[in-house]
């Protein structure tokens, strides 16, 4: 019931912008255009209760980077899944951080481990490496780099 | 002559706190701003303990990641052990022997006791209270036997499988655990009346670091530290997982006792409550315990369907889940720990404002931060 009344919502309000949804799984799943994602966003949080972020994360598909957002809804117990896709020659994203402020350091962890840029975002720092660490290491084509400050591993 | 602030020359200071540290619970770094003594900005540096857990586990099967869920959080092993084992087995549809079940609580629930005894015990101690927890500790020391009696470990356990748990509980335990409860209880009584009501204890506490229930939600702060804020929302009871919807517990839920609702001291009651409550819970499993296998058939070679799975438990620091994607081949594709602490780090400088350094010291150890857990 509230998941259609999502559908319709962001149908009329973004047309074009939901690319499909998927209610088969755990959980509800919409996948979206990541141009309008963030409004999105703001609506679900101010006008369906979705007033958590659970968990943000992405996954390497290749040759796009799929962004994930938990989102859990204490009012109508409610989670649901809102997915995006990025083609990795542009990886770059529009910043959640206005919408729920969680997002500051799961997108850091997102930037640090996978590359996406996010527009917006208050301090894009890596967070989980040190600042001059090459390469993104949740990429399924990474390759460590041979040597990190004079220190080498042999493997 | 009194000198108040506004008379007073003073310079700001940038102060390195940590990475090591007594206070900071592990190698975490704070980057303070200060004026004078009053801390104007907080910056939490993560990261020194990052093992790439989540890397390592694209490239081990589920039978053998299960370790290394032990060394996500070090003080709830079996708990995260639970919420790993729950979410495989939820992805590849398999049923848990209903044996396996209550000793998987009962596991569960004697890990957050002991991990509530670390987290009360070492704020205790970073305050200048040093004798609850070494009172805390020898409580501990018996639940350790009893871990060790079961599983073999004492500390990161490997206790759980997918599908059940390794081995059956050994000849004894019952009454041991029986035994451990009532002392606990009794000397959770003693460490209780020794710092909850000390006058400088609650000085150093009460009305520090208020957390406010929007900030909490924004920053998806979970488990006690929400709580705390006066939510009433436990997992356990509301979303329940396992077989918690057959026991009996209260939520304790912040009221602010000597204080602003969402402050330290509030965040600490919550988990000297929560150890009754799960002193509670083992109880009731114990007695309930059926007969049975504690262990379903899983195939050897184990692959699950493609698909993904998205599991989250309340863990003794809050809610923890996992995130899973399965190709259909015997390893995760991507596998994604969400963890508590990661989150109430990210809230300090929100939240640490206008305070002074000491209470920094405070800060941490009520929202009982665990590095490995923030670092992954």
């Amino acid at each position: 019931m509230l998941i259609q009344q999502i559908i319709q919502a962001v149908g009329d309000r973004y047309p074009g912008t939901l690319v499909s949804v998927d209610q088969g799984g755990q959980i509800p799943t919409l996948l979206l255009n990541p141009k309008w994602l963030v409004r999105v966003l703001f609506v679900l949080r101010d006008e369906f209760d979705f007033e958590s972020l659970m968990c943000e994360t992405a996954s390497d598909k290749g040759e796009r980077i799929m962004m994930i957002y938990h989102l859990f809804s204490t009012k109508h117990r409610q989670k649901l899944v809102v997915k995006t896709e990025l083609l990795k020659e542009d990886l770059r994203m529009e910043t959640a951080e206005e919408v729920w402020r969680a997002a500051n350091w799961y997108e850091r962890e997102i930037f640090d481990l996978f590359g996406v840029e996010f527009v917006g975002h208050s301090d894009l720092v890596r967070i989980m490496l040190p600042p001059d660490w090459v390469g993104h290491p949740l990429l399924k084509d990474y390759a460590p780099a041979p040597e990190y400050q004079g220190m080498k591993i042999e493997w | 002559m009194v000198t108040t602030r506004s008379t007073m020359h003073t310079q700001e200071m940038v102060l390195n706190m940590g990475p090591h540290h007594p206070s900071t619970h592990g190698v975490l770094r704070l980057i303070l701003r200060l004026d004078g003594e009053v801390v104007e900005e907080v910056i939490p540096d993560v990261g020194y303990l990052h093992r790439g857990i989540e890397k390592i586990g694209e490239g081990l099967t589920y039978r053998q990641f299960i370790p290394y869920t032990d060394r996500i959080e070090y003080l709830a092993s079996m708990n995260v052990n639970h919420l790993y084992c729950m979410a495989v087995e939820k992805l590849a549809g398999i049923e848990v022997p209903e044996r396996a079940e209550y000793i998987r609580v009962i596991m569960a629930e004697l890990n957050r006791i002991i991990s509530h005894i670390i987290g009360c015990g070492a704020l205790a101690m970073d305050l200048g209270a040093f004798t609850p927890f070494l009172y805390g500790v020898v409580e501990r020391e018996k639940c350790n036997d009893l871990m060790e009696m079961v599983c073999g470990q004492r500390l990161t356990y490997n206790y759980m499988r997918i599908g059940g748990v390794s081995q059956d509980l050994p000849e004894g335990f019952e009454e041991k655990t029986g035994k451990f409860l009532d002392e606990m209880k009794a000397r959770w009584d003693e460490i209780n009346e020794l710092i909850s009501a000390n006058e400088i204890f609650i000085q150093r506490l009460a009305n520090v670091a208020v957390l406010t229930v929007e900030d909490a939600y924004s920053y998806n702060i979970t488990g006690p530290n929400l709580r705390a804020c006066g939510v009433d929302w436990d997992l356990r009871r509301d979303e329940p997982y396992s077989i918690y919807d057959r026991f009996d517990f209260q939520v304790p839920v912040g009221r602010g006792e000597r204080g602003a609702v969402g402050d330290s001291y509030d965040r600490y009651m919550m988990r000297v409550r929560e150890v009754y409550e799960s002193i509670r819970i083992v109880r009731q499993a114990l007695d309930g315990l059926p007969g049975g296998d504690v262990m379903a058939k899983v195939p050897k070679l184990f692959k699950p369907q493609a698909g993904e799975v998205f599991v989250r438990a309340e863990n003794p620091r809050g809610e923890m889940a996992v995130y899973i994607e399965s190709d259909g081949t015997d390893k995760p594709y991507r596998i994604k720990f969400k963890t508590p602490s990661f989150n109430a780090l990210a809230v300090f400088n929100r939240i640490c404002r206008g305070h002074m350094v000491s209470d920094i010291a405070a800060v941490i150890g009520s929202f009982d931060i665990v590095m490995p857990e923030v670092d992954r």
